[in-house]
């Protein structure tokens, strides 16, 4: 990752009232639930750090640009949105449950037992997350994972929150039928 | 309007239970700090540029030699609350009793620029340098007064 510099001292541009942190305040505010957006969507790892640190260099140039028109965390949520989005598509061929076994579980033992039972969980939804659309499950995601409320999700997708729950039904319907069909899929 | 879904269950579990072994808990303290230095965040754990440090001695010590000189006027007025560690050197004057709290061995500009940059260079000052050109009271016996604010090596900037 090469060193980007920055002009930090983003000042408001206009004279009203909406709230524009400075860049540091803005990263140690929210840096935690940028990071577990991010982890959720493209799954763990290192590429995190990275993504992280573009979803912020964005917000720190745009911060001018920011009307208070949704809340700052749901402002940065849609720009976190977009980086997921944009990494998906580009890492199509890397699935973030294909990852390796931590090197310290490599010895059998009922600790290894149940990470690997863990880690077959979570490989299963993953892959059935997988067979979704990416709104279905894009909704899912944000609303049962990241906890964002169906207006935050709303104001993401530029849709109303009836519209929302809409997909959000839809969407647990989709994964029920994923999940059934990975399960006889691995029996 | 609240999220009024049903909930779908597969093999005795909500499908949003099955979503939550994805959970996770993002970056750790480690990483967030190593971003936060790549975007360049952490600036007030850095010193100050040397360049700096030796720009301001500079200034000061033309500054001083003017004032010696009696050229400048009086162009800084004394802070009202002093800031830590303060040190006033009185120059040419003799003055009757020693001052006690000054460290510079003689009341002279350059020993005590050049004190002032080794204290820099071992990062002991910061070297904030301000001065008093011209005496206080042109009748007494007071001379041109410098003043060299010694700060701790870590600045908030």
């Amino acid at each position: 990752m090469t060193m980007i510099s920055l002009d930090l001292n983003v000042a408001p541009s206009d004279a009203n009232e909406v709230e524009r942190p400075e860049p540091r305040v803005l990263y140690e505010r929210y840096v935690s639930d940028v990071s577990r957006w991010l982890a959720h969507r493209t799954g763990p790892g290192a590429h995190v750090e990275d993504l992280t640190q573009e979803v912020f260099i964005i917000a720190f140039r745009r911060l001018a640009d920011f009307r208070g028109d949704a809340s700052l965390r749901t402002w940065l949520y849609g720009i976190t949105f977009n980086v997921a989005r944009n990494h998906r598509r580009k890492a199509t061929r890397r699935r973030w449950f294909q990852r390796e076994l931590p090197a310290d579980v490599e010895s059998p033992g009922p600790g290894a037992e149940k990470l690997a039972s863990d880690r077959q969980e979570v490989q299963l939804v993953a892959r059935a997350l997988d067979r979704l659309k990416d709104r279905e499950r894009s909704v899912l995601i944000a609303h049962v994972l990241d906890g964002m409320s169906g207006a935050d999700i709303a104001a993401v997708h530029d849709a109303k929150v009836e519209t929302v729950w809409v997909w959000l039904h839809r969407a647990r319907k989709s994964l029920a039928v994923a999940l059934k069909a990975e399960m006889e899929a691995s029996r | 309007m609240n999220d009024s879904t049903p909930p779908e269950n597969v093999d005795g579990r909500s499908v949003d239970d099955w979503l939550k072994t994805l959970s996770s808990d993002g970056l750790d303290e480690v990483a967030t700090a190593r971003v936060a230095k790549k975007l360049k965040l952490d600036r007030t754990r850095r010193k100050p540029p040397k360049v700096l440090i030796v720009a301001g001695l500079v200034v000061a010590g033309a500054t001083a030699a003017a004032a010696a000189n009696g050229v400048l006027p009086r162009m800084f007025s004394a802070p009202e609350t002093p800031p830590v560690a303060t040190k006033t050197v009185r120059t040419k004057r003799p003055v009757p009793a020693p001052e006690p709290a000054i460290e510079v061995p003689e009341p002279d500009d350059t020993k005590l620029l050049h004190l002032a940059l080794q204290k820099a260079e071992k990062g002991e000052w910061t070297a904030v340098v301000a001065l008093l050109g011209a005496p206080i009271d042109p009748d007494s016996m007071l001379g041109p007064e410098l003043i060299v604010v010694a700060t701790p090596a870590r600045i908030e900037l």
